[in-house]
């Protein structure tokens, strides 16, 4: 995907979502000059952005690709593991509590470095538990304890 | 409290032994932050906000503005061992600093780099502390209106002058508004795009949002990336500038102090900003320009002394308006609304703790990092070796910890992941995630401005126009905008540009 498919693209994003905050502003209501409601901001802000994704998608319109521009990969593998396992890890930590799931993050997220299995769990334990004290006992965050009850 | 009651009153409280020690943890840290390529300051003061929690007030903004000028410091030595900047900041001091020391003049490009950015930042504190003061009488008589005018030129300076496109800039700015805008509305408290979320009532927390677009983007980004460049072997014998080096560097220090301390009173000025003009001055200036890219210790001098005096004053907005005039500040202002404080005119006068702290703190930590940082350069080229699989993961540990504990909310950690990958798409695709803060930041501050600049006048925009200061700005605003349109118009489609 070249820069100029990518500009369309971002700019019908913007463009949709322009539409979406001034219509969410335009139901907040906007008031009046003299007396601006909760929606007036929205609204502006909605057909500023909208202005703004209009030029964008003209002017790409209007452009051709370059050569000396590179296409826009998608995450490597490596990248969408980090943000699946992130995701997973948000909806797992109420339950498992805070040891638990984030021995499983950290595991993962040193897995991904090709280091020995040893080292990826000596390493994730050992910043699994830093962190606890750290936080737990040092910064007096409370952090979920899940299943395990500590 | 006249000015040297009160430097003496700020000794007296930055002198305090837990304080000490929370500048020097400061300034370490941010060195240490500098020192690794990637993350800037940005990322550090948000990842490690959580940690200042359990402080009193005056310790926790000491601490966090420890790590602002501690990264200004440490971001130099990747550039001049490895022409790979620590943080944006840096980026110039790569051109000269490199190749003095692949000529073996590692030493003093290091040495130059950081006597040019303590006196800089010297001259920078010594400039806070006595422009604050009587600029805070000034800001008291401040109406909406001023306020208003003010913060939205500090928006168009920020387009203006966001590396890459100004068109893209304007969007991520308008976009920071419209998140800002999520919650409570702030004068009649009705739900806004909060879609029944509770966790959404209170807005979208700075910190999550910067540690997204800021450590967990850059985390995905240099996933991307095979590694950084090669640390040069070099053996660096004597970190003291000779006598030549020094007669060379003079003036261009000065000239980068002077640059550095006016384009960081400036919106959207700042450290980056200001390295990138006093460099391109001292190109210009210069008797033999073609020395510049080969070596010149100017070119080292010049830009570190520039972003250390522009990381000073950039205080004096924050405190006086209460307007943070860079992204780091914006953070660093959400730092202080978490500890309770509202950073502006009546700063001075209600948490003279902080402000004079603040002020004798900085004195304290530049001399600290002078003293401490050149002999642990060798320390911070090994931190250069720590494997990217080993500090990556350590990085999304801290940022999961500290998006949690900031509210004690999971909530918090999805909305940080949430713009991670939103930051790291919004890179890919020439987007600076500056302008997106600083809107976010300013955004209530300005909407509150607007509607009650409204009310006053009875609906009359002529409002911005005939008070002397609001027009000054808005008037700045107008020059810029069309500024900007040329700049489009000139340029054609945007050009995609990626911070590095």
């Amino acid at each position: 995907m070249n820069r100029i498919t990518r500009d369309r693209i971002s700019g019908a994003l913007w463009l949709a979502a322009a539409v979406f905050v001034t219509v969410s502003g335009t139901r907040l209501g906007i008031g009046t000059y003299d007396d601006p409601g909760p929606g007036f901001l929205l609204f502006w802000s909605g057909l500023g952005l909208g202005l703004l994704a209009v030029v964008l998608l003209l002017l790409s319109l209007g452009g051709r690709a370059s050569a000396e521009e590179g296409p826009l990969r998608l995450p490597r593998r490596s990248g969408v593991l980090v943000v699946v396992s992130l995701a997973l890890y948000c909806w797992l930590l109420p339950g498992l509590g805070y040891l638990a799931a984030t021995t499983g993050l950290m595991l993962v997220l040193f897995g991904l470095g090709r280091m020995r299995i040893r080292n990826v769990v000596l390493g994730s334990l050992m910043a699994v538990i830093l962190s606890y004290i750290l936080f737990l006992h040092v910064l007096k965050v409370p952090l979920p304890r899940g299943i395990l009850s500590f | 409290m006249d000015i040297l009651n009160g430097l003496l009153y700020g000794f007296s409280i930055a002198t305090q032994p837990d304080h000490l020690v929370l500048v020097f943890a400061g300034c370490l840290l941010g060195t240490l932050v500098g020192v690794l390529p990637g993350l800037g300051p940005v990322a550090a003061i948000s990842i490690l906000l959580p940690l200042t929690f359990q402080l009193p007030p005056a310790g926790a903004i000491i601490m966090l503005a420890g790590i602002y000028y501690g990264v200004m410091y440490g971001g130099s030595t990747t550039s001049i061992l490895v022409n790979v900047p620590g943080e944006t900041a840096s980026v110039v001091t790569c051109l000269d600093g490199y190749q003095m020391a692949r000529q073996g003049r590692a030493g003093p490009a290091l040495g130059i780099a950081a006597f040019g950015s303590f006196i800089a930042g010297t001259v920078g504190i010594v400039g806070l502390h006595l422009i604050a003061g009587p600029l805070s009488s000034v800001a008291l008589k401040f109406g909406p209106p001023e306020y208003f005018a003010i913060i939205l030129m500090g928006f168009t300076f920020v387009t203006y002058l966001a590396p890459g496109s100004p068109l893209k800039a304007g969007i991520m700015a308008v976009l920071g508004l419209i998140l800002s805008g999520v919650g409570l509305d702030p004068i009649t408290a009705e739900q806004r795009m909060t879609f029944g979320v509770i966790n959404l009532f209170e807005g979208i927390g700075v910190a999550p949002l910067a540690m997204g677009l800021f450590g967990v983007a850059e985390v995905l980004k240099r996933l991307e990336q095979a590694s950084f460049g090669r640390i040069l072997t070099v053996k660096i014998r004597s970190l003291f500038p000779g006598r030549k080096d020094w007669l060379q560097a003079r003036w261009a220090i000065v000239r980068g102090t002077l640059t550095g301390f006016f384009l960081g009173l400036l919106p959207g000025g700042g450290p980056v900003l200001s390295t990138f003009v006093s460099y391109g001055m001292e190109r210009r200036i210069a008797k033999e320009p073609e020395r510049f890219g080969r070596g010149a210790i100017e070119g080292v001098a010049a830009p570190e002394a520039a972003n250390n005096a522009a990381a000073s004053t950039s205080f004096i907005p924050l405190f006086t308006l209460g307007i943070p005039p860079n992204v780091v500040l914006a953070v660093l202002f959400g730092a202080f609304l978490v500890h309770g404080i509202q950073p502006g005119p009546l700063l001075i006068r209600d948490h003279p703790d902080i402000f004079w702290g603040v002020v004798g703190s900085m004195y304290i930590g530049n001399a600290m990092l002078l003293v401490l940082n050149l002999p642990l350069i060798p320390l911070w080229v090994q931190v250069l070796r720590i494997p990217d699989r080993i500090l990556y993961p350590l990085i999304l540990l801290l940022c999961v910890v500290g998006a949690y504990s900031i509210n004690n909310s999971v909530f918090d950690i999805g909305v940080m992941v949430v713009f991670g990958v939103a930051g790291f798409f919004l890179k890919r695709g020439g987007y600076e995630a500056a302008p997106l803060i600083l809107a976010f930041v300013l955004g209530p501050m300005l909407e509150v401005n607007l509607r009650r600049s409204l009310l006053i006048s009875g609906g009359d925009f002529s409002i911005f126009f005939t008070r002397p200061i609001a027009l000054g700005a808005m008037a700045a605003c107008a020059l810029l905008l069309g500024l900007s349109f040329f700049r489009v118009r000139k340029e054609g489609p945007p050009r995609h540009t990626e911070a590095p």
